[in-house]
């Protein structure tokens, strides 16, 4: 680790933005406090989230590291090819907007947690439900591996060098 | 609900296949004029479509509830 290598403007924001979410996630774990050993209390918030903080999860889910780092990358290397990542977030909406609230509404009735649970519940069976579970997980991989490797890059961008992990 | 009829569908919801049509068929805006405020039109007809598609879905959500 090269002590010269920090920039101590973008350290003392990494750190402050750290604590603060760090602090906050310890504020909010005490401010609604659910049964965890519930499955719809750990995995769905107990389904208290309304509009609010829906709009503030689905920030988060799309300003990840992929957002902020790979696709700025690709764009630098191989210019607006890599703005196919803009076209596509547009054309994701109307889909999830046709889909999400009929598939919300059913698993609210019926208290369906996950995909897999949805689709045995509407279908029935072992095997295909039990394919769609693995399928989500297999499929979530590499987008976690993404996100590690997004984030060993803005460690690094701050001047931190520390042996690679992946 | 305007559709009461199970299987019904609103034509309103016809407007969500613009973007779609709009931003798929690459021809539309390869190109770097007109340009505003420096930015080609390549760039700024993509990020036009953001709050476009907002604004559709609003009026789909509103007409068609």
């Amino acid at each position: 680790m090269n002590i010269d290598a920090i920039n101590p403007i973008a350290m003392a924001v990494f750190l402050a933005f750290f604590a603060f979410v760090t602090i906050l996630g310890f504020v909010a774990s005490r401010w609604k406090r659910g049964d965890l050993t519930q499955l719809h209390e750990w995995g769905l918030g107990g389904r208290q989230f309304g509009g609010v903080i829906t709009w503030f999860l689905v920030g988060g889910d799309f300003y990840t590291a992929y957002t902020v780092i790979a696709v700025p990358a690709l764009v630098y290397s191989v210019g607006a090819y890599g703005f196919f990542a803009l076209p596509y977030t547009i054309i994701v909406y109307p889909v999830v907007f046709a889909i999400m609230p009929k598939l919300w509404e059913v698993c609210h009735r019926k208290n369906h947690i996950t995909a897999a649970d949805f689709v045995q519940g509407e279908h029935g069976g072992k095997w295909f439900p039990a394919a769609i579970a693995i399928t989500g997980i297999i499929a979530t991989m590499p987008y976690i591996a993404l996100q590690l490797i997004g984030m060993q890059v803005v460690i690094k961008g701050l001047g931190v060098f520390l042996v690679s992990f992946l | 609900m305007t559709t009461p009829k199970s299987g019904g569908w609103h034509p309103i919801w016809l407007i969500l296949l613009l973007p779609y049509i709009a931003l798929l068929w690459l021809p539309f805006y390869n190109q770097a004029m007109p340009n505003v405020l420096g930015f080609p039109f390549f760039y700024w007809y993509q990020f036009i479509w953001v709050p476009l598609t907002s604004l559709l879905i609003y009026v789909v959500y509103k007409v068609a509830k």
